[in-house]
């Protein structure tokens, strides 16, 4: 029983020194990306100073624009938007970034289904696991799971399946750096019919993300950073139900919506859309002029 | 206990110290003490997901502890056959009676008769359908004067209500377990020390294989409309290896928790996919359930000792059996059909005894696994037609292209499918003091446990959701 016990010992030594050795390697590297998803993440999170942060998903990351909105606002501007994140990945980009320098304006993309129904808060994470050691970054993981701060011990969790990509994006020999970027327009037109849209209910609304929500829009407020909430258009919806507890939390803290859910210059064009939820490069311009313009009359 | 969950990791250790330093202060005292802490540890763990579940699971070790007894006294089947009834009654209950009434709606809808009879869904207690048939097997083997009766009530509650093994199994005989809770041994540093590899490669299969695969494979079925011939042919082989992860893993984390509290339990996987017919994948594959049927429907149907003709419709029936007892859905009934009828082709052509080596080998073990990976469609398809859908767009569509994958998230399965299979193949064909785990060199074993740790850490899926097995 003895010799088990110092060899556990003697195992669970080994595995915590590789976890630290990987843990030194991985900030290291992470550190000094500058390239892909993962250089952008850490450019927001350490180095962005922009006046204009656009959040939200996938359609805030393919439908705006930011040279446009630096154009026609005249004022410098980032897109922040992430594939299949939402307000919890957003709120904490917001708080590294704001560590720095102050946005005078957020453009915020709202999706639903990952700014407020319920699901896998988690899975939101997994981009801010390198800056846990941020004691905002740690209030959002112990709101999200209480769990993580005992799995955030290792350093190996931190970088747990992102690994592969930071290095491949750390060697990457793309000339594009996460300074320079500007957003992912979708290259390709809907050639099919896509099934109709699910419409949500308020039951489906998720308290945490609505905490989350009423967090980040009382941090705006007190640091005099105006918030617009836009919502892109989905192609062949004739009209939109914004959830009471969304519409509340509007009403609340006093924001404006531009609602484009239904705009008839996009829905019924399928030549502006790549598929039903996402806009391709053309519909993508013309959306960003549409909402920089909105946004112009009303910061006049 | 869900044993890739965060809990399992803190609840493990913990029950363990306790159990063993219990056990050792008073075992002298109370003989029965390791026992009754197991008994209190398997009731809390099971009654932690549902409370009231663990009423349902103390009903059929009552019934079948009660009928059991009254079997051994008064040898009459019509006593057996109440036993049976009664034990399988909540299995009914919560798991067919929904589906034989929305059937019975069907066929009166199908011929215009109006029948509206809407059953409110019952959540079905977790591992109902494992420790049903363990209890029935024990009562069963009672009637057939294969085992005695167990006299100590506590004993026989440990062996229904194990927790290792209470939510997916494996299906423990009384014959193998009731003994070990009987006669327990004292801790066993080597025994300790296999539970924790068993529970290491469980947890590789699992978080690294299955539920890596799982993301990719749930991309391409949910919507395989879009998707190409190949992207579908692919997802159906890879499906094959997240099955095996997940189900396997789990039995392997199951058998290693047994390990670690002094108990061997059944292996239920035998490197399934390097068998050459479906009869030995059957004999490599959810083992403990293949005796259950083995002994308790195949041999009482007249087994292969009768005609040809008898001898198909025993193996039919069976199978018949085993998918309705994986799932109240025409897709599992009709998975376990294919599963029968390709084992009566094997029966007729003779290929379940015909032993291979070298290419013919390999030619056998790929048209196998080709076969049980088409069949698979259906257990993964939520309907018929769904299935049918998939296997037609396989043999249909020839568009080449491959639906998306990161390039991590690809080297990160290639990965986990390469260390399976070299594992797999190792295990089978080199002898065990090569093999990874039990080589006879420590430093390779040593490289193996901690390559595989950190497998684990840095590529494993930890946000994952439940065991595809728990909701059978």
């Amino acid at each position: 029983m003895v010799g088990l016990f110092k060899k556990i010992c003697l195992f669970t030594l080994l595995v915590i020194c590789s976890d630290y050795l990987f843990g030194i390697c991985m900030n290291k590297i992470y550190s000094h990306t500058e390239k892909g998803d993962h250089g952008r993440n850490n450019y927001i999170c350490n180095d962005a100073n922009q006046d204009v942060l656009i959040f939200g998903s996938s359609r805030a990351i393919h439908h705006y624009d930011p040279s446009i909105l630096e154009n026609n606002l005249g004022m410098s501007c980032y897109n922040c938007g992430e594939d299949g994140m939402g307000i919890v990945l957003s709120y904490g980009r917001y708080k590294l970034f704001q560590r720095k320098h102050q946005p005078k304006l957020i453009i915020y993309d709202i999706e639903v289904a990952y700014d407020l129904l319920k699901n896998d808060n988690t899975k939101y994470l997994g981009f801010l696991r390198p800056f846990y050691d941020d004691p905002e970054i740690k209030s959002i993981f112990e709101e999200v799971n209480p769990n993580e701060k005992y799995k955030m011990i290792s350093h190996l969790y931190r970088y747990n399946s992102r690994w592969l990509d930071i290095i491949a994006q750390y060697r990457s020999k793309s000339n594009i750096y996460a300074r320079d970027y500007k957003f992912a327009p979708l290259n390709r037109t809907m050639d099919y019919e896509p099934e109709t849209y699910k419409f949500a209910s308020d039951e489906d609304c998720d308290d945490l993300k609505l905490k989350i929500w009423d967090k980040f829009l009382n941090d705006c407020e007190r640091n005099n950073t105006k918030i617009v909430f836009v919502i892109s258009p989905v192609y062949g919806e004739k009209s939109n139900h914004v959830l009471k507890p969304f519409a509340n939390l509007i009403q609340k803290h006093d924001v404006t919506l531009l609602d484009h859910f239904s705009d008839e210059l996009f829905i019924n064009n399928k030549e502006l859309f790549a598929d039903k939820m996402h806009l391709n490069t053309e519909g993508a311009k013309r959306l960003s002029e549409k909402v920089s313009l909105e946004i112009k009359s009303l910061i006049k | 206990m869900i044993f890739n969950s965060f809990d399992f990791l803190w609840l493990c250790p913990l029950l363990l110290i306790c159990y063993y330093l219990i056990k050792a202060l008073l075992e002298r005292k109370y003989k029965e003490i390791g026992n009754f802490l197991l008994i209190a540890i398997s009731y809390y763990v099971y009654m932690r997901w549902k409370p009231v579940s663990g009423l349902v699971l103390l009903y059929i070790t009552c019934i079948t502890f009660l009928f059991a007894k009254l079997i051994q006294k008064k040898r009459k089947t019509l006593l057996l056959w109440i036993g049976v009834i009664l034990t399988i009654l909540p299995l009914f209950l919560f798991k067919y009676l929904n589906f034989v009434n929305d059937l019975i709606n069907d066929i009166f809808v199908g011929i215009s008769i109006p029948y509206a009879s809407h059953l409110s869904k019952l959540l079905m207690p977790l591992g109902l359908s494992f420790y049903s048939l363990q209890a029935l097997g024990y009562m069963i083997d009672v009637y057939y004067q294969k085992i005695e009766t167990e006299k100590n009530w506590w004993h026989y509650m440990l062996f229904v209500c194990f927790f290792p093994q209470i939510t997916s199994g494996p299906i423990s005989k009384a014959k193998d377990l009731l003994p070990q809770i009987k006669y327990r041994k004292g801790f066993d540093s080597n025994q300790f020390v296999q539970g924790l590899k068993w529970i290491l490669w469980g947890m590789f299969l699992k978080m690294v294989l299955a539920d890596r695969i799982g993301i990719y494979v749930d991309s391409i079925y949910n919507n395989y409309h879009y998707m190409s011939g190949l992207s579908c042919f692919v997802a159906c082989i890879l499906y094959s290896f997240q099955l095996y992860g997940d189900f396997a893993g789990y039995s392997f984390m199951a058998l290693g928790v047994g390990e670690l509290f002094g108990f061997e339990l059944i292996n239920n996987f035998r490197r399934p996919y390097l068998a050459v017919s479906v009869t030995d994948f059957w004999r490599r594959w959810h083992i403990s359930l293949s005796m259950w049927l083995r002994d308790y429907i195949y041999i009482p149907l007249g087994g292969s000792r009768c005609n040809k003709l008898r001898n198909y419709w025993n193996i039919f029936i069976t199978f018949l059996v085993s998918g309705i007892w994986h799932g109240a859905n025409l897709t599992y009934i009709f998975w376990g059909i294919l599963h029968g009828i390709f084992q009566i082709i094997e029966k007729m052509l003779g290929l379940h005894k015909k032993e291979s080596k070298g290419i013919e080998w390999a030619g056998r073990t790929l048209i196998t696994f080709l076969l049980i990976s088409l069949a698979w469609v259906f257990f993964r398809m939520p309907t018929l037609t769904d299935g049918f859908n998939v296997i037609s767009r396989i043999a249909t569509n020839h568009d080449l292209t491959m639906a998306t994958i990161t390039p991590s998230t690809a080297i990160f399965i290639v990965m986990a499918l390469t260390i399976t299979i070299v594992k797999d193949i190792m295990d089978e064909f080199v002898d065990k003091e090569y093999t990874l785990f039990h080589h006879k060199w420590l430093g390779v074993r040593w490289a193996t446990y901690l390559g595989l740790l950190l497998l684990i850490l840095t590529c494993g899926v930890f946000d994952a959701g439940q065991f595809i097995y728990v909701s059978f």
